[in-house]
């Protein structure tokens, strides 16, 4: 979009004088975003207004209603622009530092340096910049306190329950099977060690993808924030709406992407693992350089899919109470069923293979009802013995580990395995557990 | 040592199973394979026993597999289906009269009755003549608004109760990737349906190659030597449908299940409540089902004949569309006025032929 020459054509639109701001008439322009050539200042000025235009609508806000808000800043060219937008929209009628639209806003940076070593500096960098600002909060939280459970600042922090990956879990069969692990490791040891559980681009990026929301989420409750600004364009949007839908995601595409949803998206941060890599070392990266190829020779693209994913809505009779332990969203009832009615891996013959295995250990429990479609996939990719974090709240774990131990004995893969009681369970998930 | 099937534990295997990564032998895959589209078949309800049942034939490798598949699970499940070779003749020389040499070859091959219809009895058009009128660009969409139009007629004719098609799991991934490109949400939500409901008149339809991938259906082939036509259509493919195809492609190769995961996103894909589609009606000229007064084949058709090609095909060439017939872009007429304000077709014999299939001499 800030190509004095694009490839594109004019298609219908009239000739105009590309010699001369198109907005002032006066200055050269700098540069042509939709067909319209403008010089910086104008630009400034025409973004802002359209920002302010947008989100004064979506909003509505009143002297009265002052929202806290929640900012979520990766230092990235969107993240970045977006400080900036909010902020001016802030200060709009309200110029002085005390008197602000806004009843807390909080600038929140992920600290990615556990994964990215490359980009420690950013941090220090982003401060500065916010702090430039007079208003905004900074607020920086490293990657790994999704491990913790509670507030990351105080002492009472408590470990996150993790869940190991057993040996018998199989993406082909459609069960997945978790022991409770209590590592006495440090938080960014473990989160290091679960990026190294896999060779599968696609994966980590999932994987930080939740880490990420769960984080920002979390984040946004503590500070008592209502509205969570991300830096989400157009074209990002697009990208992730062919990305999700890849990965088998379509169940959980509305309420991921809807604007009007109770749910959430995310921002993407600039250093990530494919960058500089090949188009095909990720599906992210594979649909980024797709859509991007495809606007630049049908400039319509990424409104068509963005606008037709708004009017897309989460299937009839899907749980929206019931969430994928790992990454929040809708889980689907019948995954393993649909799996075996599309696909058959044994003849009859040898179909007692699977029953002749040993029963499982007492501790394991079979979560695979509590796991999404494309988690499922994602789990698949990872070794086993690597411990996870549980990304929803505590409560919710330790009613689904609870609610595991009553079906217990009705497993309904029949894998043999003599499941414990829920008394045994809760014992032995004591640990982890929050008092009311 | 050579490895073992992991399914039989006996045999040597020799093909890994892209949709499962299983390393299994030539018998076993033979066994999933055909399994699997048993699967789909049953647990949907395709068929009725002594259904009359059209297969879509192109001699294409998907049509050559699933005549051959059919047949077999035909007689080892007694599904008690009559099965029938159905093929199009669009009228493409050197390409569609040497793949339907093919499909001749596997009419003695297995044994199936062939019938074989075409553009040019239909709509008094070949491909080669359209293509000669409107160039290379939008062609396809010509060949695939008749096509469709003319398996059905075909069907009819045949008294045929259903008609399977080959389409694969990638053509079907690849389907909700376009409409979800193009914008186009009625689509989007039908088109993982494995079957359409055959009301109004139309001849119920079925992929049972939803879930079955590509790479497998050429395997199969390939072991079977199933004798299939492997050409591209001389005129150029839908180059945003390439777009897609190859993105899908690349995929794959990054994460093989992502043929199913995304058939898995498009199933779960529901219209939100209060957005506007389009209604199903009838077309006033030739009563085949359409969502405007006039189906889109009579525009294309009416285009040709009028010497207006690019009727029907861009927005800017609907305008040239007299006021008379202008109603054909509006969706909320209904037919019913439509079939008393707009006579018929100024050539009245290819639109004849469309209604009674006089003209066809079978």
């Amino acid at each position: 979009m800030c190509d004095v020459n694009p490839p594109v054509s004019q298609g219908r639109l009239p000739k105009r004088n590309n010699h001369i701001c198109h907005k002032c008439n006066v200055a050269k322009p700098t540069l042509k975003s939709r067909h319209t050539y403008y010089c910086q200042p104008c630009f400034e000025v025409a973004f802002g207004n359209k920002f302010r235009a947008q989100v004064g609508k979506a909003l509505k806000l009143s002297p009265r209603r002052k929202p806290r808000v929640f900012l979520a800043l990766s230092g990235g060219t969107s993240s970045r622009a977006l400080l900036d937008l909010v902020y001016n929209f802030s200060k709009l009628d309200y110029p002085t530092a005390n008197n602000q639209k806004f009843e807390k806003f909080i600038v929140c940076h992920i600290n990615e340096s556990a994964l990215f070593p490359n980009s420690t500096g950013n941090a220090d960098i982003l401060r500065g910049m916010v702090e430039a600002y007079d208003g905004p909060t900074y607020d920086e939280v490293p990657l790994e306190s999704a491990f913790h459970v509670g507030d990351t600042e105080s002492n009472d922090s408590i470990p996150a329950p993790l869940l190991r990956i057993n040996e018998g879990s199989s993406y082909v069969d459609s069960e997945y099977l978790f022991t409770l692990s209590r590592s006495e490791e440090s938080f960014r040891a473990k989160l290091q060690a679960l990026f190294a559980a896999t060779k599968k681009l696609t994966a980590k990026e999932e994987l930080l993808a939740d880490l990420r929301t769960s984080l920002l989420l979390q984040r946004a409750r503590q500070h008592g924030c209502e509205l969570v600004f991300l830096g989400d364009t157009c074209t990002r949007l697009a990208i992730r709406v062919i990305a999700l839908t890849s990965r088998g995601r379509g169940y959980s595409l509305p309420v991921e992407l809807g604007d009007g949803s109770q749910w959430f998206k995310e921002v993407v941060t600039p250093p990530s693992f494919t960058t500089g890599l090949p188009v095909k070392a990720s599906i992210d990266r594979l649909t980024e350089d797709f859509i991007v190829g495809l606007d630049r020779d049908f400039p319509s693209t990424t409104s068509a899919v963005t606008r037709t994913a708004a009017k897309l809505t989460p299937r009839d009779g899907l749980d929206l109470r019931k969430q994928c332990l790992l990454c929040l969203m809708p889980v689907e009832t019948d995954i393993p069923q649909w799996k075996s009615d599309i696909t058959v891996r044994t003849n009859t013959d040898s179909q007692s293979t699977k029953d002749a295995q040993g029963p499982s250990s007492p501790s394991t429990l079979n979560l695979t009802s509590h796991l999404c479609y494309a988690c499922q996939n994602t789990l698949s990719e990872l070794a086993p013995g690597v411990d996870l974090p549980t990304l929803v709240p505590p409560t919710y774990f330790e009613e689904t580990i609870a609610g595991l131990g009553q079906l217990g004995l009705t497993e309904e893969h029949g894998t043999g395995g003599a499941l414990m009681s829920s008394e045994a369970m809760k014992a032995s998930i004591q640990d982890f557990l929050l008092d009311d | 040592m050579a490895r073992l099937c992991e399914i039989c534990h006996r045999e040597k295997a020799v093909l890994k199973r892209p949709k499962t990564l299983q390393s299994i032998c030539r018998p076993c895959f033979y066994q999933v394979f055909e399994t699997e589209i048993h699967h789909t078949i049953t647990k949907n309800r395709l068929f009725q026993p002594g259904d009359r049942v059209a297969i879509g034939a192109s001699g294409g490798k998907d049509s050559t597999v699933l005549a051959y598949v059919l047949k077999t699970l035909n007689e080892r499940y007694q599904y008690g289906l009559h099965l029938f070779l159905l093929s199009i003749d669009e009228g493409i020389t050197g390409y569609r009269d040497d793949s339907l040499e093919t499909v001749k070859r596997n009419q003695l091959q297995y044994d199936l009755p062939l019938k074989i219809v075409s553009y040019e009895e239909l709509y008094a058009w070949t491909m080669d003549a359209i293509v000669r009128e409107v160039g290379l660009k939008n062609n396809c969409t010509f060949c695939g608004v008749f096509r469709r139009q003319a398996l059905d007629r075909g069907a009819m004719l045949l008294g045929a109760t259903h008609i399977v098609t080959g389409h694969n799991a990638d053509d079907i991934a690849e389907t909700v990737l376009m409409n979800l490109l193009r914008g186009d949400v009625a689509r989007l939500q039908r088109c993982t349906e494995i079957a359409t409901p055959g009301e109004d008149g139309c001849v119920p339809r079925s992929k049972p190659f939803k879930y079955t991938y590509e790479k497998e259906i050429v395997m199969y082939a390939y072991f079977k030597k199933l004798d299939y036509f492997s050409t591209e259509c001389i005129y150029s493919p839908n180059a945003y449908r390439g777009y897609a195809r190859a993105f899908l492609k690349d995929l794959e190769s990054i994460r093989p299940s992502s043929i199913i995961d995304i058939i898995h996103s498009g199933e779960a894909f529901q219209v939100r409540r209060g957005v506007k589609m389009p209604t199903q009606g009838f077309c006033s000229r030739c009563g085949y089902i359409s969502s405007n007064p006039l189906c889109k084949a009579c525009v294309l058709l009416e285009g040709l004949n009028r010497g207006l090609p690019k009727l029907g095909v861009s927005r800017a060439g609907l305008q040239q569309l007299d006021p008379q017939l202008g109603p054909a872009a509006d969706p909320n007429s209904p037919p019913t006025t439509a079939a008393k304000e707009y006579p018929s077709s100024s050539d009245p014999s290819a639109a004849a032929a469309v209604r009674t299939g006089k003209s066809l001499d079978w």
